[in-house]
């Protein structure tokens, strides 16, 4: 628990950091398109989210972001487990990890768009594909990390293949899904954002270009804003499932007093 | 050694190359092992480390298959793993996301026998190895020799005809490991299970076993069969007494003297 001490120099912190801010802006008269005041900031967030215009975006990016996730999550899952049970699919497929692996997923958004349309497909594509790689890697990884001793154990129990998978590989490969997962919904957040940078009809990215195009800085911080607090949420959800999963794993165990 | 009619498990002529090829002799690990295992007895083996008895004890598990020979369990030829064996290895190998009871029934159901049926079962091993109360507690709530307590009682849940044991305390610190085999032989003498255990500490062999194989290093053959004839239940002070020396010390001949640390 954090002492009343904490407490205050966090918020002086806080009080100088944005009054600092504050204070420069106007006295060097920063021009507001460039870099506008805090309070400008918070003026355009109140004003947004009282006429529900930040809303409506956030509820497009939100559900492009969710369902993005869920979908390459889920395929990554599947396919890494398929990957990791069976050599010879694994030899057929590696060479194309390796070179999707290196290669910036954003960077398709254009080509999905143009496959896709404006719609939300293609933003939910394009979020499902940054998704889709972490959770892959980290399932393959995660498979394979069973202990050979266990594996001996089942064996000698006379445990079939699937089962060996499922009683032991599929939780061992927990710790790795799950890290994959606090991974990929960040990346998730940002596959949505670029997508809607290319071209759409609404979401919180499609907001930020129409202001940038009407040179309204402020406005631009405050979906930044609006885009933190998602992240972060997000990030939370995930990382208390985590908890709630992987309650036996040391690295829960431990980290349960750290994590914010 | 003639398999005879009482026996639970009679091993003929077991032999395991590994890395053999065509062009290349590979290592020999076992040489032609005959061994034949009373029912309800405990048997251990002792050796240098490296001397294959780990590998016998993992084709005996159905983990390794032999090279040649013939393992017969109750008058079958063992063809893989076996479901009437249980196995307790050097360290745990507990589950960590399965409690302790759920880490008893793994062989229940993997085996798919009904975990409800066998839940008083596995309630009464826990009791069995000192451990009530900790059934819904989780493997790494426990300690070491309490986890290793949690590996027996799962090794017996299902029943099996056989126990293999492959350096079960081997793990564990001095203290831990004494107690742990004094207990071993209090759950032996409920149970009376045909015990297979491998060690390379001749006084936990002597202390254990109604009979004590002594195998050489590679490539492992027996060299010496000797039946501990000391009253059963053994109290930790056996193991200063004349008879249980004069054991040590003829098992430990075969190490290049006292102390027994072969190779």
């Amino acid at each position: 628990m954090k002492s009343t001490r904490d407490v205050f120099l966090t918020l002086l912190f806080f009080v100088l950091t944005v009054g600092g801010w504050e204070f420069s802006t106007r006295f060097f008269g920063v021009a507001d398109y460039i870099l506008p005041p805090p309070s400008q900031i918070a003026a355009a967030l109140y004003r947004g989210l009282s006429s529900g215009l930040y809303l409506r975006h956030a509820g497009f990016t939100v559900l492009e972001t969710v369902s993005g996730f869920v979908l390459g999550g889920l395929v990554g899952i599947l396919l890494g487990a398929v990957i990791a049970a069976n050599r010879y699919v694994e030899f057929l497929v590696y060479p194309y990890i390796i070179m999707f692996k290196s290669m910036p997923k954003v960077a398709l958004a254009p080509i999905f768009t143009l496959w896709l349309g404006l719609g939300m497909t293609s933003k939910i594509v394009s979020a499902a594909i940054i998704c889709f790689f972490p959770l892959m890697v980290n399932t393959i990884a995660g498979v394979k990390s069973a202990d050979e001793d266990r594996i001996s154990l089942m064996r000698s129990m006379g445990a079939s293949r699937f089962q060996i998978f499922c009683y032991l590989q599929l939780p061992s490969a927990l710790p790795f899904i799950m890290a994959g997962l606090e991974l990929a919904v960040v990346l998730a957040l940002i596959g949505a954002i670029v997508a809607e940078f290319v071209g759409a009809r609404a979401g919180l990215g499609t907001l930020i270009q129409n202001m940038s195009n009407n040179m309204d800085g402020a406005g631009q911080f405050s979906v930044l804003f609006i885009l933190s607090a998602i992240g972060l949420t997000m990030s939370l959800i995930v990382r208390w499932v985590k908890k709630k999963v992987l309650f036996w794993d040391p690295s829960v165990k431990s980290n349960q007093s750290t994590q914010i | 050694m003639p398999p005879g009619a009482g026996d639970a498990i009679v091993i003929q002529g077991v032999s395991k190359r590994y890395g053999g090829t065509r062009d290349g002799e590979g290592i020999l690990a076992l040489d032609r092992l005959d061994i034949a295992l009373a029912d309800a007895s405990f048997t251990v083996v002792v050796g240098p480390s490296g001397c294959g008895k780990s590998t016998l004890l993992k084709i005996l598990a159905g983990i390794h298959a032999q090279s040649s020979g013939e393992v017969i369990i109750r008058g079958d030829v063992m063809t893989g793993p076996r479901r009437d064996i249980g196995v307790v290895m050097q360290s745990p190998v507990l589950f960590p996301w399965r409690s302790v009871i759920r880490n008893v029934l793994l062989p229940i159901d993997v085996q798919k026998l009904g975990r409800e049926k066998y839940r008083r079962t596995a309630e009464d091993l826990l009791s069995l190895v000192k451990l009530d109360g900790y059934a819904d507690r989780y493997p790494w709530e426990l300690s070491g020799g309490m986890q290793q307590r949690v590996a027996i009682a799962r090794a017996l849940v299902n029943d099996p005809t056989l126990l293999l044991m492959d350096e079960p305390f081997g793990a564990l610190d001095a203290m831990t490991r004494e107690h742990m085999n004094v207990e071993l032989q209090r759950i032996w003498l409920e149970r009376r299970k045909t015990v297979l255990l491998i060690t390379h500490s001749i006084s936990e062999a002597v202390f254990l076993a109604d009979r004590v194989l002594v195998m050489s290093a590679r490539p492992g053959r027996i060299v010496d069969d000797i039946a501990i004839d000391l009253p059963r239940p053994r109290p930790r002070e056996v193991m200063s007494s004349p008879a249980f020396t004069a054991y040590v010390e003829q098992i430990a001949a075969h190490f290049g003297g006292v102390g027994g640390h072969g190779e």
